[in-house]
């Protein structure tokens, strides 16, 4: 049991360093694409400072600092996701082309394999961006720092288990990228940048259970502001839950997976 | 006294047939039983409504491989060669019966089946496209938890053997066709595994290539014993690398026997091709099942139900013969026999 756990952590950094010496193997898109990426997540904040430039600092008690860490904690949530895990995004293709087939031949956690078989570069400017804003919007407190590093990467895990869950959803319902797709960009990254001061209670709960944007966004940040261990616990204990379910449903979906015969290759 | 004197014969026996048990698990590396899998499809039926139906991919086959067999496992599209690999690989869930390859359940043990055996999939590759040969098989070693030393030690033996030594450090999507299947080979059989099951190893390549691959796959098993489980359309393959043939179609296993005696029973089956001096297009050949290629005409003979003479005579009669040749069935066309027979 320990020596399977320490051979499936040594594979899988071993597994990112290999998706990450795949990206480098082409530098100058790797650069341009996250450069790219940090000047589109900085125009959400020009607009941001514009709007407080004209309500004299303050909207309804949220001050510009809360629009930082909006843009930071959950950025690099999604950075972490996407960079170190982009592969959870070809999981459905990977089901429904009979790919997973490479995987499930392999002797380790196929669940891994996919996560780390792809990194998404574009994903790097939004972590890169995520830290920058996040040392900004703690004026210098490395505690606050450390709450907005830790709780940022902890964050990847609400990304990546409602994308597993959705996406396995393919051996049953054929192709549920577009859903996973949809959920992703239009309620986890559209809701997790808006400040939960604007949600009435019905959505909020929403937020707190099947849209854990609570977890990636609000509760971090009242960490940040005033650290209470009740907040911390939650998330935990919300992120190993929604762990808990992605891999059931990913073991589920291996059951009914019934592969497929496309000629194809890894990236 | 006499009591246990054939209390003792009881055991002796016993214990042998044990121990022929045993000898005979060892020599068995796969062992299969009605193993069947059955999918269901949807038809559409209208805008918004389908049905459902099954579809019996792979139905009740049986079949042992014992260690070192080489086994070409072949039919027609669509037959279920495919479904029965995933099954024996662990990839797919069979719908009903047993299966035990290398002492383990494929359904219930596939990572621990995983280091056991290797696999390689002409149209799927295990190779990394944007990494470099080497970097691709020291990341497979760690997926097979493999030392640093083993995998390089491994990445060395390997490069020597199949003289890939030269790839090692090119990336792979600039390898060539023939160059990455080598180096799909190298990748499945890294870890060293008791068997390879190989699904067209030799798709898409050209005669030079296909040569050195079933080289290597030859070599791989008189050297290290390996059983090589292979699905092949092309027949040279079979030819060239397998002692014994199992036919599947319509998911059933209709013919499992040695090419030696595949051969043999075909034996009353000749091809007779003659070449006249002049266009044969118009010539009648009455009841003779004829080909004609301008002023080539090519028969086949069956010796049991025809006197091959008689037939000889009367080809000779319709024209001025410049040669003739007489040929036992080609395996190509004896597989083709075998499925047109079964369709």
């Amino acid at each position: 049991m320990l020596m399977e756990a320490k051979h499936n952590i040594l594979f899988f950094f071993q597994a990112v360093k290999t998706s990450i010496l795949s990206a480098a193997a082409y530098k100058v898109n790797f650069v341009i694409q996250t450069v790219f990426m940090m000047i589109n997540n900085s125009s959400f904040l020009l607009f941001w400072s514009v709007v407080f430039s004209v309500n004299k600092g303050n909207m309804k008690g949220i001050v510009y600092q809360d629009i930082l860490l909006l843009w930071s904690i959950p950025v690099i949530s999604f950075g972490v996701c996407y960079f170190f895990f982009g592969g959870v995004e070809n999981l459905n293709t990977f089901i429904i082309s009979g790919q997973l087939d490479s995987f499930l031949l392999q002797p380790k956690n196929p669940l891994i394999n996919v996560l780390t078989s792809k990194c998404i570069f574009s994903a790097f400017g939004d972590l890169l961006y995520g830290l920058i804003i996040g040392i900004v919007a703690t004026n210098g407190n490395i505690f606050k720092f450390l709450i907005v590093v830790f709780f940022g990467t902890f964050g990847s895990v609400f990304y990546i288990a409602t994308e597993v869950i959705l996406r396995s959803l393919s051996v049953f319902l054929k192709d549920t990228g577009q859903i996973a797709d949809k959920y992703k960009n239009s309620l986890l990254t559209t809701f997790s940048s808006y400040p939960e001061n604007i949600f009435k209670s019905g959505l909020k709960l929403l937020l707190y259970s099947v849209i854990p944007v609570a977890y990636i966004s609000y509760l971090p940040i009242k960490l940040v502001n005033y650290f209470q261990l009740k907040y911390a616990i939650s998330i935990i204990i919300a992120g190993f839950i929604y762990l808990m379910i992605a891999y059931r449903v990913f073991s589920l979906s291996l059951k009914y997976y019934e592969s497929g015969n496309s000629i194809s290759m890894k990236n | 006294m006499r009591i246990s004197f054939f209390v003792a014969i009881n055991m002796v026996t016993v214990k042998f047939n044990n121990k022929n048990k045993m000898k005979r698990r060892e020599k068995m590396l796969i062992e299969v039983k009605g193993l069947s899998k059955t999918f269901k499809v949807k038809q559409k039926k209208g805008m918004f409504q389908s049905q459902e139906s099954l579809f019996q991919a792979v139905d009740n086959v049986d079949f042992q491989i014992e260690r070192g067999e080489m086994v070409a496992f072949i039919g027609p599209n669509g037959a279920g060669k495919s479904t029965t690999i995933k099954m024996l690989t662990g990839i797919i869930q069979p719908t009903s019966g047993s299966m035990i390859v290398d002492g383990l359940d494929p359904s219930k043990d596939r990572k621990k089946l995983a280091y056991k055996i290797g696999c390689m999939f002409g149209q799927k590759s295990q190779l990394y496209m944007h990494l470099s040969v080497i970097d691709s098989l020291r990341l497979i070693g760690s997926i097979y938890d493999m030392s640093k030393k083993e995998v390089e030690e491994r990445i060395e033996e390997i490069g020597e053997l199949f003289e890939i030594n030269h790839l090692l450090e090119q990336t792979v999507r600039k390898l060539s066709l023939g160059q990455r299947m080598i180096c799909e080979i190298s990748a499945s059989i890294l870890h060293n595994p008791d068997i390879i099951f190989l699904d067209e190893p030799t798709i898409g390549l050209d005669i030079v290539a296909k040569l050195r691959i079933r080289e290597i796959i030859s070599n791989l098993n008189k050297m290290k014993n390996t059983t090589v489980f292979l699905t092949s359309h092309d027949v040279s393959d079979v030819e060239a690398l397998c002692s014994r043939m199992m036919i599947i179609h319509g998911g059933k296993i209709v013919t499992d026997t040695s090419i030696e005696n595949l051969r043999a029973s075909y034996l009353n089956k000749k091809k007779l091709v003659l070449l006249y001096d002049k266009d044969m297009k118009d010539s009648r050949f009455n009841h003779l099942p004829a080909m004609c290629e301008g002023n080539k005409v090519m028969v086949s003979v069956d010796t049991s139900k025809e006197n091959i003479g008689e037939v000889l005579e009367e080809l000779v009669s319709l024209g001025n013969v410049l040669d003739i040749q007489i040929n036992s069935l080609p395996l190509e066309d004896i597989i083709k026999n075998i499925y047109e027979r079964n369709n």
